[in-house]
């Protein structure tokens, strides 16, 4: 009895062991389940819920100018966060944060309310507010960098460089063109943070990684650019007009040196312009060229060999109906040689010269020109222009697309086919990309002149060439485009603007415009001025030519390019003569020259004679170019500039009258 | 024939292994909430180590001394362990902390009564039990006076209120009517009548009542109620097989509830990954082997019921507390025995390891 008793009691034991193992099974199995099966799930959520991810404006890269100079850089500036659930003081907090910021402080309350770790207060604030809010010491309000996008020269090639959103993206230009590569990667702070909410320091700190940001070097020159606008407002002012664009080009690389249009705006403060005036008009706009177009008209009948600049057309006295068109010149002419033809800008006889070419024949070379097509520079917002197959000319188009009527066309593309006359027949693919660096400015890739293709033969270009240089000559439409001391090759262009409301074209509204390269026997310079609608005065010749004018005067020089009859004084017994004064003449060599110091403070040498300014300043190593007689004017470098051997001098010269 | 055994020195090292883990892994999950509240990280760790030292002396002690002077004791014991819990309950008196009287205060360290009557329990009713013997089967004589004198001890832990001691205590008070030889009948009708008392408790209090519902479907609302489990479950998911290793876990920066106390557990899966949890899990394992082994090898019933409710008392509440930390049983406010912080209940622990290992050396041979 006992004996089972006993057994009983054992058995009751072993079973609630039984129970027991059961449970620690249970236990382990739930384990494996958690901790194998269902790990990467339970990881991922853990992870998120101890980490903050928050998307920051990354460092940019900076776009330069061909010398280097900074267009748009990135500056680092605070942004104020809030921590929620450490302000202790929801209300005081919203109060003076909404006070130094300008914001709403009921949103801000509502932000302090969240108990959330990280919201936004405002971001990017600028250094005095920053510091209000630092002084205040609010608990839960803190600081992280981001970068703002600043352009230091404000509107100076402002449709060009573009500027960017508040997210750091770029919106046009060449932000927008190279945003990937200008942003680099985006960038994501991470901080471990416990349940409180607090950051906790565990490995990762945020900002030291690379940035992977390029920088741009662009071929347009702050010089060149600052000139080409300088001018561009001064003429759109001077003539009351809607607009206006200016392009300078290297002709034999396609580099864009600069580019410019009317109206502009402060990248800096973008939204508070309209957003008409970001446009980037040089390379969207599209108009119809008017007589500019008789240059590529001259380029394919002397490269066809359809005519002679010599040939004699009769041009109808000022009024020649073809069809149901009467074609009018500006002054009545009878016959003119197509060298006159262009010099006088006759439509009359630019009809005749496209009646003899043929259609066909002048679309070829229309197209081969690069009209009716993107010119692929790289900027966004390019436009086409409107050019039509032949076979959808209507009669009289061949006529008027002679002189460059019923054709639409964009200044890039403009000045882009005026280069390859100024190239010897090539033409080039346009472009403002010189390289691109990384963030320790080492090369990564850079630009090389692209040739399209071969639009004319280097004689044919040269006879155009000579023929739009007579266009600049005395009695030429174009006298007015050309600098003291410089060949102007070029050709004027006044086009009636076509009327959307009649229909017609305007009688009142024209766009006038300039083109031409110089110097003309070794161009360095092609540039194009446009000037939409100006009041009072309506001729390319008077509005765009004095301001095509005064741009070349200043950039030339600039460029190294020596005005004609200049002198070239060489120097240095030591120092070879730089390349500049090979290219000069007449040279006047034998010029005493001394053991000068090798870097000297360049002197006054206003109204000395030419005798007295160079025993001024010979002697020191500098190579002197001279221009003019009398006393001198002009000098660059100016006086109190420091110089050293080797350094070109310009002295100007004139006889007091 | 009595005759003397070696001591169970592997119940020892058992014990020896989770006290020491215990010690380590304190330090690990309340090194960051130390320092900030108290301005020093190794706040719970030295006084874990001191409950340790109190806790080995203890055991010493209980380990010489003969298990029939506890039957003496058994009433004092039972008389004193309620007064605790009465005074505990006196306002003014008990140290109020997250919405229960659990404690009394003495100078810096507090005293947890109910965890001593968890012990003091089991002494008792290893010495009721002994005695009744077969008359067990009898309802007024035999059932009814233990199953009394516990639910007085139950109904004021419960009144803290500390619904996990009292739940733990009610299944172990049961379990041990169980082996006694109680009629199944009176112990199954003792539970159908305690289910309508647990299902008002549980209406009546808010915060249980949500914890069921989070513990039934926890993924619900894991902001909410179900916080504290959800974070359990990515504690553990995070550790995987191996862990992020000692100390590198981030579910004991406030994510986890009381990462050194209820859910030590799910910081050692973080950090120890499955193996080290797996290893703890056998330590208990070969506690509770170990002990059902020296309670099968008494005669003596005084003996086999102290080693049984003892043996109970540390696996069942760490098969009970994992299970909770696991998300397999709803949450209680459960310590895994030697590991979790808490002094009290080291200390009582190991006074009831120090038992243990005298009735292995006690140990009498048919």
């Amino acid at each position: 009895m006992k004996q089972k008793s006993i057994n009983w009691f054992k058995v009751r034991i072993v079973f609630l062991s039984c129970l027991l193992f059961v449970c620690f099974v249970f236990v382990m199995g739930r384990m494996f389940q958690l901790q194998v099966l269902k790990k990467e799930q339970l990881y991922k959520l853990a992870a998120q819920q101890q980490h903050v991810q928050i998307p920051l404006v990354p460092k940019r890269g900076t776009v330069y100018d061909s010398n280097g100079d900074e267009l748009a850089a990135s500056i680092e500036v605070e942004s104020v966060y809030a921590d929620a659930r450490k302000v202790v003081d929801v209300e005081k907090t919203a109060r003076e944060l909404a006070s130094i910021l300008q914001i709403d402080r009921e949103e801000l309350r509502q932000k302090l309310k969240t108990h959330r770790p990280f919201e936004w207060v405002q971001r990017k604030v600028s250094s005095k507010e920053a510091e209000r809010i630092k002084a205040l010491q609010l608990p839960g309000v803190s600081f992280l960098k981001e970068n703002r996008r600043f352009y230091p020269n404000s509107q100076l090639a402002a449709h060009l460089v573009g500027f960017v959103g508040l997210d750091s993206k770029g919106l046009e230009g060449i932000e927008f063109q190279y945003d990937a590569l200008l942003n680099g990667e985006s960038h994501v702070w991470t901080a471990a943070r416990d349940a409180l909410g607090r950051e906790i320091a565990m490995g990762n700190v945020p900002f030291e990684k690379e940035d992977h940001y390029r920088n741009i070097v662009l071929t347009v020159d702050k010089a060149v650019q600052h000139i080409a606008e300088t001018e561009l407002d001064r003429g759109v002012e001077k003539w009351g007009a809607k607009g206006g664009m200016v392009i300078a080009m290297d002709p034999s690389t396609g580099k864009i040196l600069a580019m410019a249009s009317y109206p502009t705006f402060n990248p800096n403060q973008f939204i508070q312009y309209r957003s008409k005036s970001w446009r980037n008009g040089a390379i969207s706009d599209v108009f119809e060229p008017g007589s500019l177009f008789k240059v590529f008209l001259a380029a394919a009948a002397l490269e066809e060999q359809v005519v002679r600049p010599s040939d004699s057309f009769y041009c109808e006295n000022g009024s020649y109906t073809v069809y149901d068109r009467t074609i009018h010149d500006t002054s009545k002419h009878g016959w003119l040689t197509f060298q006159q033809i262009l010099k006088f800008s006759s439509n009359i006889g630019a009809s005749k010269v496209g009646e003899k070419m043929g259609r066909e024949r002048f679309y070829r070379y229309i197209a081969a020109f690069g009209f009716g097509e993107k010119t692929r520079i790289n900027l966004p917002g390019e436009g086409k222009g409107i050019v039509h197959h032949p076979r959808y000319w209507p009669p009289v188009a061949l006529d008027t697309i002679s002189f460059g009527q019923g054709i639409s066309v964009t200044g890039i593309q403009l000045v882009t086919a005026l280069s390859a006359i100024a190239n010897g027949g090539f033409l080039m693919r346009p472009y403002v990309v010189e390289k691109t660096l990384n963030e320790k400015g080492e090369v990564v890739q850079s630009f090389q002149p692209e040739t399209i293709r071969k639009v004319i033969s280097g004689a044919t270009a040269e006879k155009v060439t000579a023929l739009l240089k007579t266009t600049t000559e005395k009695g030429g439409t174009g006298e007015g485009a050309v600098p003291a001391g410089y060949d102007v090759a070029g050709k004027t262009g006044t086009a009636q603007k076509v009327d959307s409301l009649l229909g017609g074209y305007s009688e009142t509204r024209y766009t006038s415009s300039f083109m031409g390269f110089a110097p003309s026997d070794e161009p360095k310079l092609a540039l194009l001025v446009v000037i939409d609608e100006p009041q009072g005065g309506n001729y390319g010749g008077v509005v765009a030519a004095p301001i095509f004018k005064a741009i070349m005067e200043k950039v030339l020089p600039y460029l190294h390019v020596v005005p004609k009859g200049t002198m070239i004084v060489k120097n240095g017994l030591n120092s070879a003569p730089r390349k500049e004064a090979s290219e000069a003449q007449p040279v006047i060599d034998g010029i005493k020259v001394g053991k000068g110091a090798e870097t000297v403070v360049m002197p006054d040498l206003k109204g000395l004679s030419m005798r007295n300014a160079l025993s001024r300043i010979e002697g020191r190593g500098l190579i002197i170019k001279v221009s003019g007689n009398g006393k001198v004017v002009e000098q660059t470098p100016r006086p109190g500039t420091v110089v050293e051997r080797g350094d070109i001098c310009f002295l100007k010269f004139r006889s007091p009258s | 024939m009595k005759g003397r055994k070696r001591l169970d020195f592997i119940l020892l090292f058992a014990v020896l292994a989770l006290v020491g883990i215990g010690i380590v892994m304190v330090y690990s999950t309340s090194a960051i909430l130390a320092g900030d509240r108290f301005g020093d990280p190794y706040y719970f760790l030295k006084r874990q180590a001191l409950y340790a030292a109190v806790g080995f002396v203890l055991m010493l002690v209980m380990m010489f001394l003969p298990h029939e002077t506890l039957k003496r004791v058994a009433y004092p014991i039972l008389i004193f362990s309620v007064l605790l819990l009465v005074v505990v309950l006196v306002p003014g008196i008990g140290h109020r902390s997250g919405g229960a009287m659990r404690w009394l205060k003495i100078q810096s360290f507090s005293f947890q009564p109910s965890e001593f009557a968890k012990l003091g329990l089991v002494i008792f009713l290893a010495y009721l039990l002994a005695k009744k013997e077969e008359k067990i089967r009898s309802f007024s004589f035999g059932f009814l006076p233990p199953v009394l004198l516990s639910g007085l001890v139950i109904a004021l832990v419960m009144k803290e209120p500390d619904f996990g001691a009292a739940f733990f205590l009610t299944v172990m008070v049961f379990l041990l009517l169980f082996v006694s030889g109680a009629r199944v009948i009176y112990i199954v009708g003792a539970f159908l009548i305690a289910i309508p008392v647990a299902y008002a408790l549980l209406m009546n209090v808010g915060y249980r009542y949500k914890r069921l519902m989070s513990f039934i479907r926890p993924w619900e609302d894991p902001g909410g109620t179900s916080f504290q489990i959800i974070q359990s479950f990515l504690s553990f998911g995070s550790g995987g097989l191996f862990g992020l290793g000692l100390g590198e876990g981030r579910q004991k920066l406030f994510f986890l509830p009381a990462p050194h106390t209820d859910f030590i557990f799910s910081v050692i899966g973080e950090e120890l990954g499955l193996l080290g949890a797996m290893v703890v899990v056998l330590l208990f394992f070969i506690v509770a082997l170990r002990g059902i082994q020296i309670a099968l090898s008494l005669e003596d019933r005084f003996g086999v019921y102290l080693a049984l409710g003892i043996t109970l008392m540390i696996s069942l509440q760490a098969a009970i507390n994992m299970g909770v930390v696991l998300g397999l049983l709803p949450t209680k406010g459960l310590t895994l025995p030697f590991v979790s912080y808490g002094g009290t209940s080291l200390i009582a622990n190991l006074a009831g390891v120090g038992i243990l290992l005298h009735l292995s050396t006690h140990a009498e041979r048919r």
